[in-house]
């Protein structure tokens, strides 16, 4: 795909340049964050520095990458950011942190975000996000910290999370979530006040019953 | 205009039954009217020629459209399947439906054009495998489907279109190969098929193409060697390859193609040495790109005679003979070598990047000759020596990255006032110098790092005028001074780095202004006097670091009011007297907490509980007493994290215990038996 690089600038000092300037946009991960950067409204122009015609987005303001030049930290949070997530952010394979909390993100969390394999932190809460929680979250088997507090998230807590051994805080508090809370796994640590304010949530989960229906 | 051609579009569509009046009613259902077509009624007579809008010839027809020879619909937001009566044009020979939104079209029912010379379905959501119909469009010249979802296979009976001379069928999901009975369209002289997941070979066939003049197959899965054959395709002018597969080395053979422009096969595996006879066949050549792929050796000499050369990217040793290079890339490949001491010497170069390479050597004097340069970033190669001189009167400099190589020289004489400057990064080097005042001149400055260099003297204040920064590292230098307070006038600043310096004196209290503040570390400095209260309103603070200086006092309690605070709280290696505040227990995003190393006394507050995440703690050689907090954090760290607080007690040191004697009792026993 040819893409015009600063033609504005070429076209007034050289004459024999040629029409065409083709970038090799080859950076999976950069196409990623600026597929974000598209969906996202940012009055404060925090991702103006996010240069798709960068070889990789790591200069970019915000974004920490490793000595590989892999992505692993987005720290966007509180920065005045709208709009929705895009399922682009699933492509980003090394990513640790996923910082986006205290903004005023709408629309639904990405089931692509399960396959971020590396990620440690989930941090969402405090936007306008809704829709369900993707149980393909249950594949984050790195994940110690997912923080989803705050937002209109509906349907049941998925039972997928309870396999991720490596998860320490759970708040999914201030929600609209329903069902039963789950208690086994790394939920058998959570204090009951990271659940708190779902109107429809029914309590924990009760073992060794014959399944019941929920109202969810 | 476009009114009317949907009325004739109406009249395509009317069956052989239907009357043009039927068809017009039929159109007409299907609108949303605001009455304007009121007068169109059959109780009105049954000829459509008085309506509102018609008009009629001299036979009373509205049109026969038997006649059409040209029809172009191109880039309107017609929707829907494409009407398979339109392809009872039978004498249209220009038939445009590009740039729409057709889609769900059923092509079986299409009929062969016959007249049919340019056929463009060009950028819609079609579907389905290649349409049938057009194979039979024998008098094709220029068929475009590009820019669709076409499917399935490109068919081999596409060699049926004997006439064509440009086919399109780039960006679509097209697979299975590129047919190599291509070769036989002999008139062809533009094949575009890239952005396809086609897979296989380049076939040797297309040399048989003679009046090829462009090649384009870019990500297309290509996987095979380039057939040497494709050197008898003297018309080219163009190829671009680029991110595919393709191996081997570079075709000895494409010194045959003299009217080479543009020459792209970069992001492949290509192996083996650039031939240098293709600068000297290749007198036209204008674009030559083939990096990201495993090309070994120098580069040829004989690059200097491509004299028409403008964008570049690799690097040669004759290249200050191009007269008119001015943007030139060479970013991570295995390439070494020295930049020849006359490049630059054009005058013309404004963008020169030289990402991560062993490139080593000293930059030439001469680069900036011309003083045009916006761009130079030669970060993480192995160059040395002094900047070029010229450097410091490019006031057109944009963005500069030299970070991670060996350069010297006084930073102070090396630039000057660059109003232009965005993004400034000399990291780890071995400049030297003081920091000019001259630098709060550049009002556009929004990343300036200057880490792991022997920098010195103090930050001067001017460089807080510069209200654009964001970004502001001064790490690992030989600093010393106070820290300017202005630097609380930097109200974009959302990192600041000072860390290992010389700094003295007090934080100043107006950082706290610094509201988008995201990481402050000021540690490892001589830093001295209380930590100012008003450092807890930097709320957006992920990273706090002033560990390794001489503050005293006591930790403010409004600490506990930066609750996003989550990588790292390090007071460590102070003077820190006074209790540790309760209000620390808010900080429930916090990973890592360091206190240790400082004369902090009292019980550590029940409340740190609370930070649930917590994974590591030290809170060593300190005058800590009475219980470790409950909480995972407090209990599975080992005992280092609390050695130095003689008063410190807790069930973590007596649990600890316990599991040591274990063991030894049941040893003892099985021995007695």
């Amino acid at each position: 795909m040819a893409i015009a690089r600063r033609s504005t600038i070429f076209a007034e000092t050289l004459v024999l340049v040629a029409a065409l300037f083709v970038v090799a946009a080859a950076n999976s991960e950069g196409d990623a964050l600026s597929a974000l950067r598209r969906s996202l409204s940012d009055p404060g122009g925090v991702l103006q520095s996010w240069d798709p015609t960068l070889v990789n987005p790591c200069t970019w303001f915000h974004v920490t990458c490793d000595r590989d030049n892999h992505v692993t930290r987005l720290d966007l949070g509180n920065l005045n950011l709208s709009g929705n997530l895009v399922p682009e952010l699933g492509k980003l394979e090394h990513l640790q942190y996923l910082e986006l909390y205290k903004n005023n993100i709408q629309g639904t969390i990405p089931s692509e975000l399960g396959n971020l394999k590396n990620l440690i932190s989930l941090d969402l809460y405090k936007n306008n996000i809704s829709g369900t929680v993707p149980p393909s979250l249950g594949k984050l088997k790195s994940l110690v910290f997912l923080r989803l507090n705050d937002n209109h998230l509906t349907g049941p807590i998925p039972r997928e999370l309870t396999r991720i051994s490596s998860l320490k805080v759970i708040d999914v508090s201030n929600n609209d979530l329903c069902g039963t809370i789950p208690t086994t796994g790394p939920f058998e640590r959570i204090p009951l006040t990271n659940f708190e304010n779902n109107p429809r949530l029914e309590g924990p989960e009760l073992q060794g019953l014959a399944v019941y229906d929920t109202n969810c | 205009m476009s009114f009317l051609l949907l009325i004739l579009f109406t009249l395509i569509v009317a069956t052989s039954e239907e009357t043009e009046a039927e068809a017009l009613l039929k159109w007409k259902s299907s609108l949303y009217q605001s009455g304007s077509l009121a007068s169109w009624g059959i109780r009105n007579g049954t000829s459509p020629c008085s309506w509102y809008g018609i008009s009629c010839d001299p036979a009373g027809n509205v049109g026969d459209l038997s006649e059409l020879v040209y029809l172009s619909l191109f880039k309107n937001n017609l929707v829907g399947p494409v009407p398979s009566q339109l392809s009872r044009l039978s004498k249209v020979r220009h038939f445009d439906l590009g740039h729409n939104h057709f889609n769900n079209t059923e092509y079986s029912n299409f009929s062969a054009m016959p007249s049919v010379l340019y056929l463009s379905l060009f950028l819609n959501n079609l579907t389905g495998v290649f349409p049938q119909f057009i194979l039979k469009c024998t008098n094709l010249t220029y068929l475009d489907l590009s820019q669709n979802a076409f499917s399935g296979p490109i068919t081999d009976s596409l060699a049926n279109l004997s006439k064509l001379t440009e086919l399109y069928l780039d960006s679509n999901n097209l697979i299975g190969g590129i047919p190599s009975v291509l070769g036989s369209i002999s008139g062809l002289r533009i094949l575009i098929l890239g952005d396809n997941s086609l897979g296989g070979p380049l076939p040797s066939s297309l040399s048989q193409l003679k009046f090829l003049e462009r090649l384009d197959i870019i990500s297309a899965g290509i996987n095979s060697t380039i057939p040497p054959e494709l050197g008898a395709c003297t018309n080219l002018n163009y190829i671009n390859l680029s991110s595919n597969q393709l191996s081997g080395p570079l075709p000895f053979t494409f010194v045959n193609l003299t009217k080479m422009r543009e020459f792209d096969i970069s992001s492949n595996n290509l192996s083996g040495e650039i031939p240098g006879e293709f600068f000297k066949s290749w007198p036209e050549l204008i674009v030559f790109k083939v990096q990201n792929n495993s090309l070994t050796g120098r580069i040829p000499p004989d690059i200097g005679l491509a004299k028409k050369l403008t964008v570049l990217w690799h690097l040669p040793d004759s290249l200050s003979q191009l007269p008119n290079l001015s943007f030139f890339s060479i970013l991570s490949t295995n390439l070494t070598g020295m930049i020849p001491p006359d490049f630059g010497r054009n005058g013309m170069l404004q963008f020169v990047h030289l990402g991560s390479n062993p490139f080593f050597g000293e930059l030439p004097q001469g680069l900036c000759t011309g003083l045009a340069l916006i761009e130079i970033t030669v970060n993480m190669n192995n160059f040395s020596g002094t900047l070029p001189s010229c450097l410091k009167d490019c006031s057109a400099l944009s963005r500069v990255r030299f970070e991670y190589n060996y350069f010297i020289g006084n930073i102070s004489e090396a630039f000057g006032v660059h109003p232009n400057l965005n993004y400034f990064d000399l990291t780890g080097n071995s400049f030297t110098g003081k920091l000019s005042g001259d630098w709060g001149q550049c009002s556009s400055l929004e990343l300036f790092h200057i880490d792991g260099n022997n920098i010195s003297g103090e930050i001067p204040a001017t460089f807080c005028k510069i209200t654009s920064l964001k970004d502001l590292s001064l790490a690992s230098n030989l600093l010393t001074g106070a820290i300017p307070m202005e630097l609380g006038n930097l109200s974009s600043l959302f990192k600041l780095n000072l860390s290992d310096n010389f700094l003295s004196s007090q934080i100043p209290s107006n950082l706290g202004s610094l509201t988008k503040l995201q990481r402050l570390d000021l540690s490892r400095n001589k830093l001295s006097g209380n930590i100012p209260s008003e450092l807890g309103n930097l709320d957006h603070l992920i990273l706090f670091d002033l560990s390794q200086n001489n503050i005293s006092g006591k930790i403010p309690n409004n600490l506990g009011n930066l609750l996003t605070m989550q990588i790292l709280l390090d007071l460590s290696r102070n003077s820190l007297a006074g209790p540790i505040p309760s209000d620390l227990g808010k900080l429930i995003q916090l990973e890592t907490l360091n206190l240790s190393h400082n004369f902090l006394t009292d019980q550590i507050p029940k409340s740190l509980s609370s930070m649930l995440s917590l994974e590591s703690v030290d809170f060593s050689n300190n005058n800590l007493s009475g219980p470790v907090p409950t909480g995972k954090a407090f209990k599975d760290d080992s005992p280092q994290a609390y050695v130095g607080n003689p008063d410190l007690c807790g069930d973590f040191s007596r649990v600890k215990s316990l599991v040591m004697q274990i063991p030894l009792r049941i040893h003892i026993a099985i021995e007695k038996r």
